[in-house]
């Protein structure tokens, strides 16, 4: 359930970007889908470490890549758009 | 019926003594917690047949109770072996009586009267003597040694082991005393020496795996017991395989009496030597434990594994530095002699000071695991962040060190102090804390 709403949040974001700025380069697009598997990513690590009981894991891991993912995010939306 | 089991509601008392859990976290949310059963009851029509007596139950059935004899049921069952029925050919019958094995050394064995209660359930649970089929006129089972080794290794997992391997009798592998002597057709201790027959050359090993949750909390009480727990599933797990592959027509034997079972599960492909001298498996870590089967079926045979270990235990030292008996080598590259006279030598490993991590272990009456427990291949699989740094550390070695430190940094390898250690008690973990499914391949 919840790839399925990350991957739909992504679809969303994706369908606002073009339409924001529908001639924004291809690389800010590679930014753009690397921001998303780096969040995605973070939400795997988060929930995953915390499963396992691993807290300290699971934050430094969404801070890290969720933090990367978030940067890339902001560079695609205030510099590309 | 008994009188004084009749009782009657107005002599039921409410024990205002009786403490109740908290019901919501037992079940999702659309499950109700109600104060009374939903069947509906009646006190008075109670009353309850004296099954005390295994001589003489009462039998209050309208109709004779028609007994299968003990030929009918051995007819039944070498139809269904003959005629190769779906669901009770042999591998399925040796299956069944396998699963059976703990009830029947207990339950079955024993001589409890509610065996005798209900005809027919004696016979069933008593009928572990229908095996080895040879007793009942029929051949072993016989197949292509690919399909035996696929049995086996779905029967093995099914009876509770974590992973399969299978390899072949090694002579140099034996304990002192052990030969693999072509003139003996069973296996025969004169005193001297146990001669093993040539047709016993197969090895299926079987893997148990210690609760991670438990063998975090090492150098307590709940770290032995998950120690233990490791062993117990290892245990049982081989022991029933050997009830399985006598329910197929073949001998098996307890390897671990005649031989040490570390080099047959690398061997089989199970693992890799680590550093701390004892095999790591590529999924669970260090957090296992070893049994191994002698058989004579003929089986396929599995291959042994490289997935970087040896690269990696050169730069880690992660068990050698946290072991609190400082039992192991934090040499730069492994060697050959050892450091100990009961130690075998002829392999290039870190060989450890044994005698210290036994005495450590005794001063404190305690289990010890904290060198697999720690040991950056000791993950659970909840997420994948792990299976990419076991991609990274097996096939780009020079990212050792800096995996290593990512381990320390995310907190992974730690032994759990303080008052977090109570904590397990508050854990939502699986049923005997393993998940049964990590590693498996769909």
């Amino acid at each position: 359930m919840r790839n399925y709403l990350l991957g739909v949040l992504s679809g969303l974001a994706g369908a606002m970007l073009y339409a924001v700025a529908p001639q924004i380069a291809w690389y800010f697009w590679v930014l753009f889908v690397a921001g998303c598997l780096l969040i995605a990513f973070s939400f795997d690590v988060f929930f995953g470490s915390l499963k396992e009981h691993q807290s300290r894991a699971a934050w430094l891991g969404l801070i890290m890549f969720g933090g990367s993912g978030a940067v890339l995010q902001a560079a695609v939306w205030v510099l590309g758009t | 019926m008994n009188q004084a089991d009749n009782v009657s509601p107005k002599q039921i008392v409410k024990d205002d003594s009786i403490v109740y859990r908290d019901q919501k976290k037992r079940y999702p949310w659309w499950v109700r917690s109600v104060d009374t059963i939903t069947t509906e009851t009646d006190d008075s029509r109670l009353s309850k047949p004296d099954d005390r007596s295994a001589a003489a139950p009462k039998d209050k059935q309208t109709q004779p109770r028609q007994k299968p004899s003990w030929e009918e049921i051995i007819e039944y069952t070498v139809k269904g072996i003959r005629e190769n029925i779906p669901g009770r050919t042999l591998p399925d019958l040796a299956l069944h009586y396998a699963a059976n094995t703990y009830m029947h050394y207990t339950i079955g064995s024993l001589g409890d009267p509610r065996m005798n209660v209900l005809p027919g359930i004696g016979e069933i649970q008593n009928s572990w003597k229908l095996h080895p089929p040879q007793s009942l006129g029929l051949t072993a089972w016989k197949a292509a040694p690919e399909k035996a080794s696929h049995i086996v290794e779905k029967a093995a997992i099914q009876l509770g082991s974590a992973m399969v391997g299978i390899t072949t009798i090694n002579p140099r592998w034996l304990n002192s005393g052990v030969i693999i002597d072509p003139g003996v057709n069973q296996i025969t201790n004169d005193g001297k020496s146990t001669l093993i027959p040539e047709r016993m050359k197969y090895v299926i090993c079987t893997l148990g795996v210690c609760p991670p949750d438990l063998v975090d909390r090492n150098l307590t009480e709940l770290g032995a017991a998950g120690d233990r727990a490791g062993y117990e599933m290892t245990f049982m797990s081989y022991i029933r395989m050997i009830r399985f592959i006598k329910g197929l027509g073949y001998d098996a034997f307890d390897l671990q009496v005649i031989a040490p079972v570390i080099p047959y599960a690398i061997s089989a492909g199970l693992g890799e030597l680590g550093r701390m001298n004892r095999m790591i498996n590529p999924i669970f870590g260090g957090n296992v434990r070893i049994g191994a089967v002698l058989t004579d079926l003929p089986l396929a045979v599995d291959k042994p594994i490289d997935f970087g270990l040896q690269e990696f235990c050169l730069k880690c030292k992660k068990c050698a530095t946290s072991c609190p008996a400082n039992a192991l080598s934090k040499a730069d590259q492994p060697y050959w002699e050892t450091v100990d006279p009961r130690q075998v030598p002829g392999k290039k490993t870190y060989f450890e000071n044994n005698r210290a991590c036994i005495a450590w272990q005794g001063n404190k009456d305690l289990y010890c695991s904290t060198c697999m427990s720690v040991c950056p291949w000791s993950k659970q699989d909840k997420t994948s962040l792990h299976e990419i740094a076991h991609i990274a550390a097996s096939k780009m070695p020079g990212l050792g060190k800096l995996l290593v430190k990512l381990d320390d940094l995310f907190g992974y390898g730690r032994i759990t102090k303080g008052t977090a250690i109570n904590e397990w008690w508050d854990l939502n973990n699986p049923t005997r804390g393993v998940n049964s499914n990590q590693g498996k391949r769909t």
